[in-house]
């Protein structure tokens, strides 16, 4: 009975242990305090930089969604002699990682990173340090103006900053050009893509040349609001841009003037090389032996989409040019900042300076990752005149610099992800025929309202 | 009396009358911490503007009177209840029809606790495995139900089942028909079973048909049953979410088509991150299902207080 009686106390015990312990877990003491200067932080990266043999107690840890961190921590270690283990977490997991850890006040992460679309709730968690405590008001002048502005909170703090700029681009067949208009030049091209009623008429040449000048009407949504917010004092902004996209989006599906490969399809990885099954949509290529094909002309993406075009380009290598849309944008971008828990903020903020601010680290990576558009300003125009191979010896550089320098982040909101997925959604059904215009508008109206009862509609 | 005296002195756990709340701590500490407290939580923030992120500020009914005003959840419950509709019909129909099969005297059929196996065995499947099963068997292109369809001449188009909302619903209704029927068989035959013999022996030599047995017996005395299969599928039903969020992840105009309750309370936490309101969601879905619940009591009370009179 006694040998029961303490069997019984002994289970009941460890299973309060382990709850105990589970709830432990989760509770980690919050970090140092907020009021180091910049002076403490250079005089410990200096104290640090004189001790070769730093132990893993000097090691900072990185939570990051882009692998490229790896490599710039590898040559950070290779030349400080300090440790950095780098975290990375899948893209469609890292907001849930990063919040339910942070939310723990857990400090096993110093360095954290954001996309500018998640940026507005990392912020308004708390969970970026402040990094004016780093003066870091005198480096604004290293980085694009739009990259500083993306890294700041709604009060102005600044809180990430990013090594790399992602401005918008349309990414055109140069052969394709020649044989359509005898002429491949980028301004040329450019005027062809500088609103949306042109837009419409180019692709009706491209169409009646036997190619698209898209592989999917989702191309044009880059430039649906890059001029005006969707919300503007809390009342939503339905632009004429924004209607105007929906018509030509309308138009290019209902008249085929696209090739119906969504971005991200093996259709669409295929057309970069040459040439793809008409209405392929999301198929694997072997199961559309025997149908139509054709070209695509173009390809509205941002810088990083250059590199894709080009690594999937093959034959077709050196035939892309680049150009402008019909206005500038930006899409996508790794953020670095300093994990409001971390317990070794000064250590962080030198891996996030070295990744962010430093000239070398910048024309190295520029270098290293073999086209990725850095943000660092000097280097860029140190690079403007490098003429590119893939693109017909362009000088992308130089055009992205100048697209970066156009970009206006004061129209971006917290908001915007979410409606424009109303807003491609109404598109849908009226491309389908599933709505009328009117109809779909109507619709989108709802679904604001429905979701977000602090933004007032005005019909 | 010495026994009685050595009772009161003992203190604490050596009193053999508190040894049951050491007994019963662990279920009473985990039921407290994984059960109650979310519940409590929810609540709690149910009443704020919480977005997981900022600090809860207390904001009142402000969530509970957006539900109604909420047409987005209003589509959302007539999806539910459309998609229930088609389950429940199905689901009962088919367990209705097994269950007449296999309850009749004149079938005698055998192996029944092979086929209720069986019958049970696509509950069992995940429902992860499930939905991409049927989202492949589905694809209007390749799919192999449009193939089999065309095959046998009953279609010479294929149809776009996962993108006509009427029939994305319709399928997502078929599939828990499936997965559930077994459930409702069991159930049913437990009721059929439960049945006294008399009246069937009373019948018979009363010279009434099997039709006549059937309409006038075995359903009048079914009725309790299916109704609380009904009301238990009303229940789950309006929790739906697995299949339909499943089978239609990332395709916003798919979404729409079967957006359930619970889908909407899920985008809202998780996607716009108004947990506050997800909270007030979830709190007037709870009361639906609570009111369901009290039905069935009702109905089972009424059935008993019947029979005692």
């Amino acid at each position: 009975m006694k040998f029961k009686r303490l069997t019984a106390l002994m289970l009941a015990g460890m299973m309060t242990l382990s709850l105990a312990a589970c709830g432990g877990s989760a509770s980690t003491t919050s970090g140092t305090s907020d009021t180091e200067t910049k002076d403490s932080a250079e005089e410990t990266t200096e104290a640090k930089d004189t001790d070769t043999a730093a132990g893993s107690d000097d090691k900072i840890v990185v939570w990051t969604l882009a692998a490229d961190l790896e490599q710039f921590a590898a040559r950070y270690t290779e030349e400080t002699g300090k440790e950095v283990e780098v975290v990375v977490i899948a893209p469609a997991d890292y907001p849930t990682k990063l919040t339910s850890a942070l939310g723990a006040k857990s400090s096993e992460a110093d360095v954290i990173v954001g996309e500018p679309q998640m940026l507005p709730n990392f912020f308004e968690a708390g969970f970026f340090d402040d990094l004016s405590q780093y003066n870091v008001d005198d480096y604004k002048d290293t980085i694009v103006d739009y990259v500083y502005e993306a890294g700041k909170d709604d009060q102005g703090i600044q809180r990430a900053l990013s090594y790399q700029v992602t401005p918008g681009s349309i990414i055109y067949r140069r052969d394709l050009a020649k044989e359509i208009y005898g002429n491949d030049d980028p301004q040329f091209i450019s005027e062809k893509f500088k609103d949306f009623d042109t837009i419409l008429a180019t692709a009706k040449e491209v169409k009646d040349a036997g190619y698209r000048i898209f592989s999917d009407t989702g191309n044009l949504r880059w430039y649906v609001n890059t001029q005006e917010p969707w919300v503007k004092d809390d009342v939503l902004n339905l632009s004429d841009t924004a209607i105007a996209y929906m018509d030509t989006a309308a138009n290019l599906y209902q008249d085929e003037l696209v090739a119906f490969a969504p971005e991200w399809s093996a259709a669409w990885y295929a057309s970069m090389a040459g040439e793809l099954p008409l209405n392929a949509g999301w198929s694997d290529l072997a199961e559309l032996e025997g149908a139509d094909m054709t070209q695509v002309f173009s390809y509205s993406l941002p810088s990083w989409g250059a590199l894709i075009v080009r690594d999937n380009a093959a034959d077709n290598k050196g035939n892309f040019g680049i150009c402008k849309g019909p206005s500038s944008y930006f899409g996508g971008g790794t953020f670095l900042g300093i994990s409001a828990y971390s317990e070794k903020k000064d250590a962080a903020w030198d891996f996030v300076k070295y990744c962010t601010l430093n000239d070398e680290t910048a024309q190295w990576w520029l270098e290293k990752s073999n086209g990725d558009v850095v943000s660092n300003t000097a280097v860029l125009e140190a690079n403007k005149d490098y003429t590119n191979e893939s693109f017909g010896n362009q000088k992308t550089y130089e055009f992205y610099m100048g697209e970066a320098q156009n970009i206006d982040y004061s129209v971006k909101t917290k908001y915007d992800d979410t409606i424009g997925g109303f807003w491609g959604a109404s598109i849908e059904a009226v491309q389908k025929g599933e709505m009328t215009k009117e109809e779909a508008i109507e619709d989108f109206y709802m679904q604001v309202e429905a979701t977000f009862p602090e933004i007032t509609v005005v019909r | 009396m010495k026994a009685a005296d050595k009772t009161k002195k003992t203190k604490g756990l050596h009193n053999r009358d508190n040894m049951g709340y050491a007994f019963i701590a662990p279920f009473v500490l985990v039921f407290l911490t994984f059960n109650i407290y979310p519940v409590a939580r929810t609540l709690y923030l149910s009443f704020t503007d919480y977005s997981g992120f900022n600090v809860p500020t207390w904001v009142g009914l402000t969530n509970y009177i957006r539900v109604f005003k909420d047409k987005l959840l209003w589509e959302a419950f007539g999806n539910t209840v459309r998609i229930w509709g088609i389950n429940i019909i199905l689901q009962l129909g088919i367990a209705f029809l097994l269950t007449i099969v296999f309850s009749d005297m004149k079938y005698r059929t055998r192996g029944l606790s092979i086929f209720r196996a069986l019958f049970y065995l696509p509950n069992l499947i995940a429902a992860t495995s499930v939905a991409y099963l049927f989202k492949t068997m589905l694809d209007w292109k390749f799919g192999s139900f449009n193939q089999i369809l065309k095959g046998i001449g009953l279609i010479s188009e294929s149809v776009d089942w996962m993108g006509t909302p009427p029939l994305l619903r319709t399928a997502v209704g078929v599939i828990g028909a499936w997965m559930w029927f077994g459930n409702s068989f069991i159930m049913l035959m437990a009721g059929v079973q439960g049945i006294n013999r008399d009246y069937y022996e009373a019948a018979a030599i009363d010279g009434a048909g099997r039709w006549k047995v059937f309409g006038k017996i075995t359903l009048p005395l079914l009725k309790p049953i299916m109704l609380y299969v009904a009301i238990t599928s009303l229940i789950g039903g309006l929790q739906l979410f697995d299949i339909p969020y499943l089978m239609t992840l990332g395709q916003q105009k798919q979404v729409r088509a079967v957006n359930t309750a619970v889908m909407h309370l899920y985008t809202m936490a998780f996607k716009n991150r108004q947990i506050g309101y997800a909270g007030a969601i979830a709190f007037i879905l709870f009361f639906i299902i609570c009111i369901c619940s009290i039905l069935v009591y009702l109905m089972m009370y009424s059935k008993k207080r019947k029979e005692e009179d």
